[in-house]
This record gives C-alpha cells, sequence and structure tokens, in this order.
C-alpha cells in the first residue's frame, strides 16, 4: 500500500496502455478461450474440439491451410533467399532501387493485390483472354479460384515480406570469410552449406516463422476468391462469427485456439532451431 | 564469377517482373475502354473522372484515413507514456512490457477480430460501438511496430542521461521529456507511424470481421462494387495504390535523411 501511495503518480504513465492490452488483448483472449471450452448447456465441455477433430470439412480446413502455408513458406523462402544473395552483391543504386520496389510491394497486399490478380488471371484476366486468343494453352484455362491457382497470389505477398527480412542476415556473413574461403579451395557451394548458411540460421528460421504465420492467417486473398468452395481455417473462423449461416462463436472460438496452436508449433520448432544453431555460434 | 552474376540478375529481373506486373496491368486497365485483346482498344480518362465525382468513395477514402490515424496517434501516446515510466522509473518493467506488445504479431488479423467482437459485441458497453472496436483493435494491431520504433529512438537518443542532465538544470523528469525528448525522437516516431498507417489503411480482414455494414471504408466500398465494371474498379485500386505509395515514398525519404543526419552526427 505504502509503494502504491509513492509511486502511484509514476504509475498513471502506465494507465491508458495497460487499460488497452487488458480490455483489448487480454479480456478478449480469456473470453476465447472460456468460450471454446463452453459446451451447449453452458458447462465446461471439449465438445467443440471433439467436433473439429471429427468431421471432416474442419479436418479439411486445416489441411487445407497447412498444406498451402507451407508450401508458400517453402516456395517463398526459396525465391526469397536466392534474390537476397543475388541482391547482396549488386550495386549500391540497383540494391537501392530493389529495395523500393520491395517495401513499395509488400504494401500492396490484402484486397488491391487480390483484386489486381483477378484483373490479370481470373475468369475474364487480361492474360487469359489473351492466351486463349494466341492459343498458350498454360494459361488460357488459369483457375485462380483454387487452392493451386491461389497459390501465385500467396507466393506474392511472401516476396518482399520474406527478402527484406532476409538481406540483413546476408550482411552478416562477412565478405573476408568468403575470401578466406576461396583462397582455402572451398566451392561456393561448399562455403554456403557450410559456413553461410549455418550462420544465418537464426535468421531463416525467424524469417521461417513469419512467412508461416502471414501465410496460414490469410485471409482476405481467399475470402475474395474461393469463400466456401474450398475448406480454409481463417474463412470457417470468421464464418463463425459473422457468417450468412448459422453463427457458432464456441466453434469459431475453438477453431481460433486451433489455429494459434499451429502457429505456435511452428514458431516453437523454429526457435528451437534457432537456438541450437546460436548455441553453436557462441562456442 | 561473371557468370554467377548473369545468373543473379536474370533471377531478379524474373522478381522484379513477376513483382511489377500486376501493377501494371492494374494501372493501364484503369485507363483503358474496353480491353479484350492482346493490347486495349483506347484509352480513356473517364473512370477516374466516375471516381474522382463518386461522393462515396471519397468519403471512403477519409473514413479510411480517419480509422487508421486515430489508432495510430493513440498507441503512439499510449506506448510513450508507458516506456518513459519504464525507462525512467520502473526499468525492471520493461520485459513484460515488450512481452505484451509482441502477442499481437502472434495473435494477429482475424483471432484478434473475431475475439473482440464475441466478446463486446453484445455487452451494451461503450466497445459495443463498433468504430470504437475496431480503432481499439487496431491500437492492438499495431502495438509491436509503434513499439519497436519508440523503443529504438528512445534508447538511440539515450533518453535516461538527457532526462538526467535536464533535472539537473531544473527541469522536471516529465517536462524533460515532452519538451526534450519527444522532439528529439519525432522524426522516427513518424515514420514508423506512417508505415503503420500504410498498413490500416490497406486493412481489409479486420474492417471486414468488425464493422463492415457500419463503417464503409475505401477498402470495403471498393469490395461491394467489385462486380460492377472492372476498369471503375482499377481505377479506384489505383487511387488507393498511389496514396499508400505516396506514403510509402515519404517514409523512404526521411529514413534516408534520418541516417544521413545519424551518420554526420556521429562523424
Amino acid at each position: 500500500m505504502e509503494y502504491l501511495k509513492k509511486n502511484g503518480k509514476k504509475l498513471c504513465f502506465f494507465l491508458p496502455f495497460l487499460l488497452l492490452v487488458i480490455l483489448f488483448l487480454l479480456v478478449p483472449f480469456v473470453s476465447m478461450v472460456k468460450q471454446s471450452f463452453t459446451g451447449s448447456d453452458g458447462g465446461f465441455s471439449i465438445a467443440c474440439f471433439q467436433e473439429i477433430f471429427t468431421k471432416t470439412v474442419y479436418l479439411k480446413a486445416i489441411k487445407n491451410s497447412i498444406w498451402i502455408s507451407i508450401w508458400a513458406t517453402v516456395a517463398g523462402l526459396i525465391v526469397d533467399f536466392f534474390l537476397a544473395l543475388s541482391l547482396t552483391k549488386a550495386t549500391k543504386r540497383k540494391k537501392n532501387w530493389y529495395l523500393s520496389l520491395l517495401n513499395l510491394t509488400s504494401t500492396f497486399a490484402g484486397l488491391p493485390l487480390t483484386l489486381s490478380f483477378i484483373t490479370i488471371l481470373g475468369t475474364a484476366g487480361v492474360f487469359v483472354l489473351i492466351s486463349q486468343k494466341i492459343g498458350f494453352s498454360a494459361l488460357a484455362n488459369y483457375n485462380l479460384y483454387s487452392l493451386n491457382g491461389m497459390f501465385i497470389i500467396y507466393l506474392y505477398f511472401q516476396i518482399p515480406m520474406g527478402t527484406l527480412l532476409l538481406i540483413p542476415a546476408f550482411e552478416e556473413v562477412k565478405k573476408e570469410w568468403r575470401e578466406a574461403a576461396v583462397l582455402m579451395n572451398c566451392s561456393p557451394i561448399r562455403f554456403w552449406c557450410k559456413i553461410g548458411i549455418p550462420v544465418m540460421m537464426p535468421a531463416i528460421m525467424g524469417t521461417t516463422g513469419m512467412l508461416f504465420a502471414n501465410a496460414l492467417t490469410a485471409y482476405t486473398t481467399p475470402y475474395l476468391l474461393v469463400n466456401n468452395s474450398i475448406a480454409l481455417l481463417p474463412i470457417k473462423i470468421a464464418d463463425m462469427f459473422v457468417g450468412d449461416v448459422r453463427q457458432r462463436p464456441e466453434l469459431g472460438s475453438a477453431l481460433s485456439l486451433v489455429m494459434l496452436g499451429i502457429i505456435v508449433l511452428v514458431l516453437g520448432i523454429t526457435n528451437l532451431i534457432k537456438r541450437k544453431f546460436e548455441k553453436g555460434q557462441s562456442k | 564469377m561473371k557468370k554467377k552474376n548473369l545468373i543473379g540478375n536474370v533471377w531478379e529481373f524474373i522478381i522484379a517482373l513477376f513483382l511489377i506486373l500486376p501493377l501494371v496491368v492494374t494501372f493501364i486497365y484503369s485507363f483503358a475502354g474496353r480491353w479484350i485483346s492482346i493490347l486495349p482498344e483506347n484509352l480513356t480518362f473517364d473512370f477516374y473522372k466516375e471516381k474522382f465525382s463518386d461522393g462515396q468513395f471519397f468519403a471512403g477514402i477519409l473514413r479510411g484515413i480517419f480509422a487508421s490515424a486515430v489508432p495510430v496517434i493513440l498507441t503512439n501516446v499510449f506506448v510513450l507514456l508507458a516506456l518513459f515510466a519504464v525507462i525512467v522509473y520502473f526499468p525492471k518493467v520493461e520485459k513484460y512490457m515488450q512481452l505484451c506488445c509482441i502477442i499481437p504479431t502472434t495473435i494477429n488479423g482475424i483471432i484478434l477480430a473475431t475475439s473482440i467482437l464475441s466478446t463486446y459485441a453484445g455487452s451494451n458497453t461503450i466497445f459495443s460501438n463498433r468504430i470504437i472496436m475496431l480503432i481499439c483493435a487496431y491500437c492492438i494491431f499495431c502495438l509491436p511496430l509503434t513499439y519497436q520504433g519508440i523503443r529504438n529512438s528512445l534508447y538511440a537518443v539515450n533518453t535516461k542521461r538527457l532526462l538526467e542532465a535536464a533535472s539537473i538544470l531544473g527541469a522536471g523528469e516529465f517536462y524533460g521529456f515532452v519538451r526534450i525528448i519527444v522532439p528529439a525522437v519525432l522524426p522516427g516516431l513518424v515514420n514508423t507511424a506512417l508505415t503503420t498507417f500504410a498498413g490500416l489503411f490497406g486493412d481489409f480482414a479486420i474492417i471486414k470481421i468488425i464493422a463492415a455494414s457500419q463503417f464503409e471504408t475505401a477498402q470495403t466500398y471498393l469490395y461491394k462494387n467489385r462486380n460492377t465494371d472492372i476498369q471503375a474498379f482499377s481505377a479506384g485500386v489505383v487511387i488507393l495504390l498511389v496514396l499508400t505509395m505516396v506514403i510509402n515514398l515519404i517514409v523512404h525519404k526521411n529514413a534516408a535523411k534520418d541516417s544521413k543526419r545519424r551518420k554526420e552526427e556521429n562523424v
């Protein structure tokens, strides 16, 4: 009490921040957890989770979401890695230009991005129409409104984000090391496998986690393109709260927790790998 | 070595093309009268005229600016106050504050929106107002980036030292903070603020879930009219894009100026 009296005025500085965090982060989170364990009679129950893990719709949604997120992460990581690698060798002017492009496209997301892809590759998209005219069959029948077709947009928003995260990591790999390795007759591939990538591993793992979470929680793109024709977690969750059919907040909360669980699991794994490599560095 | 650079250049070129193509096509499309062949048949400004005379679209943009600016300002003020107290009075609290600010990176987007919605939607409190709900959700959404930005700036100018110096000269700690520290870190803050603003302005997921029917921003306006003319629609997309591009450009310029100034100071 004494302490409070003495420091009361100083603690007031925390008040707005604390109120915000408690009211709009803590309370909603706790109520979400509580709701997901509420049965139809209002008591404690795990019925929602049972439903999620037995019904095909939800299992399919989980599977689809994980599937597209893994692919988007892996493909994004490969593209970003080589892009960042070649950018570290580029001239300063080109690098600056490219960085501006990445910064610009990193804000080009969500609704405008999806809509421009519809203009290009949708059913009446420009490229699709052109390909039909000139008989280029690979694009003429492009189906943007499917899991595979949508993948290109996922890849698009992974590129700026991942590359911007990876470029600083490449700067950690010192030029002198490469020169030393070359002097000792080490091939570039061997250098990257044995020295470069292990040094960069913490950053790569951090990027992996971010890319995965980014792809898993993407809502706008699948909402505009496939909505309910393909089961995906974010869409199912939102439907449970604001859908046109039957709203079931309890089930939605449980699905949110499942999604959160997946994110935490992936972040946990990447963090574990990160730790391992960080340990190796300090030795 | 030369051969390798060639592969790198080709790769850079392909990715740049992939990144630019949607932007360029949308841009051309918004000027195209009719485009069903390899080249558009004619070019026209009609769709821009239409958009610029459309009051609803403008109102949407203004609402979008309002809904993105208010949370950014609020979050900045809240975090500044809290970090001031952390640095000056309670250094041990920093860990917990950092934790609070990092959590929203995991509980992001739809989980945040749906949990806030289901907690306060029928609660009959002031928070059941969708606009207040949206603004507060946005505040949480921009917490991680804002915290990071403010923290870095405050440590970069060595707040504690400066405040000690100020108090020796007779200025109160809070007075010194407002008059000395805040002006010193302001350029950095403006940059993070603009970045978060651009992020919020481009958001569709959260607003769709929390306030789609009550509060029409430019994004929701476009969504509602997505089945009308594709060209008119591209014009809308381009206008929004140009807006974010301008913000981006300012941030970029500012950041460059800032780092140049820092370098000069260090020299």
